[in-house]
């Protein structure tokens, strides 16, 4: 009877210690949302769990970037917070809250603590005209001249003309616009539909140009050399058509270092 | 008796049987529907968003004065439709005090929530159908909004119910408020805060969507919210709740849609977690359906015997296709199943996100946010066609409504285009309103009533007497 006891009380107190850090480690997400230093800073002290996540997959380290709050930031990482940890919906790390909100500081601050990568982050602050992160980020330097004139087209392309000056102050050189031609009859050989699990991409020959995209969608794609295409609007990205003799296999669309592949559909 | 003595007087009749003929005529004019065509809720009729049995205009120029009947100034920002009962239209709008108040259309994903926190002014209008004029004017309420709204959002999005006697407006945690026709204030219901927004950080408030409906007696309103989700029905007579049934759902901002089935009456919700279906009468849960992405803005529309719902968020798109009356419990379909005992036909892509679809005759027509309509024959899932409206780009918020043959598409750049119903596509017209459309606009009589960014517009292409114009 006495061991039974024993593990109820054991139980209990069990249920209590888990109910305590289901309950700090809340109140640590709420006080990283509300920018309440001094509450993170006894949260933590008191145990929460700096890693804690809400059921999207967001730490508190997101909600301190998209707030813009420097000290709890700079508080979260020395306590051990992941700097490239994704949520499980958007898949984005806290790094990119940050660039959407433009908070240049702390951009700044978690690529020194390791987050990934500075090039993603300037391509990405570049194409939405984010100033501060721009600047900020270019003060960690270690651009080649051909990723800051990379980056100075994407903001060039989107008019974010402030942007532009800075990147050209730190050596983008802007290119000459040559348009490469692909002559109508290569052309036709892209048309079709591309599509893998979540997209499908449909491109036709219109007016002497090659246009589609995703379902009624008509983005003009300018060619860059004969298998290259960039969309007309859409700032760093690019598709690239795998050629195996004269067939057209598949469409890698590449974006700030990531890629996705469509393969043709064979036409019946 | 005052009539009766009236007609005694000059017709030499007992004054008592007259009274009785009095009585009797009274109870016909109540008993008789007003004349007109009725659009009473958000999209109309049980959210049809068909209104046939009239020519309605096809062309018409608002930045010209082509085919516009009137055209009457509304303050304030609002997403809520115009409603229609016979001869009377009613709007809804809130005022701000901070004249910069403004919201931004047009595609873009962020997830801000508008500054604007000055006080305001909840306000329901009444005009004439016939020429725009003002009938009255009531201020429903005034105050701090007492939470935040989206930068695309207003605070007046749901649209007013009306039943013919009484007009409902609800304006989320301001409140809920009946008139009668002559503008007087039969009841209120204060709901607390009903807090809308952001699945990912409460802290982004965008403000409640959701329209109120109206089932026999009962209004009954959708309140998908942060926290404390619930559906509920209120008496229409004095408000009071008649029941109320918690949903475990974040927030939501389709409204619900009464479906009239040969077997049963239902209500009918759209929502993140699941689609669901109670009884009107007592909110009772029938059946319900997960598989929904995680915003949903769209409200069910019913026809052929089926419930279509279109949503398009992460992680889906899906359109289902539902038949009515007779599913009960859990009736999502199985891993990789597009169809079951319960669910006619599905797809997992090709939903909308904003503008709910429009059933008209065989055929299911979708407008995505970004303007490519898509048709697909309505008892099938077989797609007919897809088309970029008018071979432009931009944005709709707006839901397609259709009449006499042709389908009505609002763009928020300010065009409505009609194209004509059917297996192929065929652009009629494009026509130019001048100011930003968020609202759906509703049919009554052949007269297309518009609200814009700034007006209300009754478009007809015979125009009404135009001295009488309210503008």
């Amino acid at each position: 009877m006495q061991i039974h006891r024993l593990l109820i009380l054991l139980l209990f107190q069990l249920i209590h210690i888990s109910i305590y850090a289901q309950n700090i480690n809340e109140e640590l997400i709420l006080a990283a949302r509300k920018s309440n230093v001094e509450a993170v800073k006894a949260l933590l002290a008191k145990g929460a769990d700096v890693n804690t996540k809400t059921e999207y997959g967001a730490t508190p380290l997101f909600y301190a970037c998209d707030r813009g709050s420097i000290e709890i930031v700079k508080i979260l990482l020395n306590a051990g917070a992941d700097v490239n940890i994704t949520d499980k919906f958007y898949n984005s790390p806290p790094v990119f809250w940050a660039v959407m909100k433009d908070h240049g500081a702390v951009v700044k601050l978690l690529l020194e603590k390791g987050a990934r990568t500075k090039e993603s982050v300037m391509s990405s602050a570049a194409g939405q005209g984010k100033k501060n992160v721009v600047k900020s980020v270019l003060e960690l330097g270690g651009f080649s001249p051909d990723a800051l004139t990379a980056y100075l087209a994407a903001a060039e392309k989107n008019g974010h003309t402030e942007v532009a000056e800075m990147l050209k102050n730190a050596g983008a050189k802007p290119k000459p616009k040559v348009e490469y031609k692909v002559d109508a009859e290569t052309l036709k050989i892209y048309e079709g539909v591309y599509k893998n699990d979540q997209l499908e991409f449909t491109f036709r020959v219109k007016d002497g140009k090659l246009v589609g995209g995703p379902a009624g969608q008509e983005i003009t794609l300018v060619p860059v050399d004969k298998h290259t295409f960039e969309p007309d609007g859409a700032a760093g990205v690019t598709g690239v058509f795998s050629v195996e003799g004269e067939k057209v296999i598949s469409l890698t669309v590449k974006q700030s270092g990531g890629q996705v592949v469509l393969k043709k559909v064979e036409a019946k | 008796m005052r009539y009766s003595r009236f007609l005694s007087e000059h017709n030499g009749m007992n004054p008592q049987i007259l009274s009785v003929f009095y009585a009797l005529a009274l109870m016909l004019t109540l008993a008789t529907p007003t004349p007109g065509q009725n659009w009473p809720s958000f999209r109309g009729q049980n959210a049809s968003g068909v209104a046939d049995g009239k020519p309605t205009p096809v062309k018409w120029d608002a930045e010209k004065n082509t085919n516009i009947s009137w055209k009457v100034p509304i303050p304030g920002l609002a997403h809520s439709s115009p409603v229609v009962w016979g001869e009377m239209i009613f709007v809804t709008t809130a005022v701000s005090s901070d004249p910069k108040s403004y919201f931004r259309h047009g595609l873009y994903g962020d997830v801000d929530s508008a500054e604007d926190m000055s006080r305001h002014s909840w306000r329901v209008y009444c005009l004439e159908k016939k020429t725009g004029k003002v009938l009255w004017e009531r201020v429903a309420h005034e105050g701090i909004p007492k939470t935040k709204r989206h930068i695309k959002s207003t605070f007046a999005n749901s649209t007013p119910v009306t039943d013919g006697r009484y007009v409902i407006a609800f304006f989320g945690s301001e409140g809920l408020y009946c008139y009668d026709f002559k503008g007087n204030l039969k009841w209120k219901q204060d709901l607390g805060v009903l807090d809308a927004g952001w699945f990912f950080d409460p802290d982004y408030q965008w403000a409640t969507a959701s329209s109120p409906i109206i089932y026999k007696d009962l209004v009954i309103l959708q309140c998908d919210i942060q926290k404390g989700s619930f559906i509920a029905a209120y008496n229409m007579k004095d408000g009071k709740q008649a029941w109320r049934t918690p949903r475990e759902e974040i927030s939501s901002w389709g409204s619900p849609t009464i479906v009239e089935g040969k077997q049963r009456v239902e209500v009918v919700t759209n929502a993140t977690k699941a689609v669901r279906s109670y009884d009107p009468m007592t909110g009772k849960e029938l059946w319900k359906l997960i598989g929904n992405p995680e915003v949903t803005a769209t409200t069910p529309v019913s026809a052929h015997d089926l419930i279509f719902i279109c949503n398009s968020y992460r992680p889906n798109q899906p359109i289902y296709a539902i038949k009515q009356g007779i599913a009960t419990g859990d009736i999502s379909l199985k891993d990789g199943k597009t169809s079951n005992d319960f669910v006619a036909w599905s797809m997992q892509r090709g939903g909308t996100y904003m503008p709910t679809p429009v059933v008209y005759g065989d055929y299911l027509y979708l407008c995505a946010n970004h303007g490519v309509m898509t048709v697909y024959n309505a008892k099938t899932g077989e797609r007919i066609y897809q088309q970029r409206i008018g071979d432009k780009g931009g944005s709709y918020s707006a839901s397609p409504i259709a009449a006499n043959g042709n389908i009505y598409l609002s763009s928020e750049d300010g065009e409505i285009f009609v194209v004509k119903a059917g297996s192929k596509y065929e652009l009629l017209s494009v026509n130019p309103m001048g100011e930003v459309l968020m609202a759906t606009p509703a049919i009554s009589d052949g007269m297309v009533i518009v609200r814009g960014q700034k007006h209300v517009f009754g478009i007809s292409e015979k125009p009404v007497d135009n001295s009488k114009s309210g503008k």
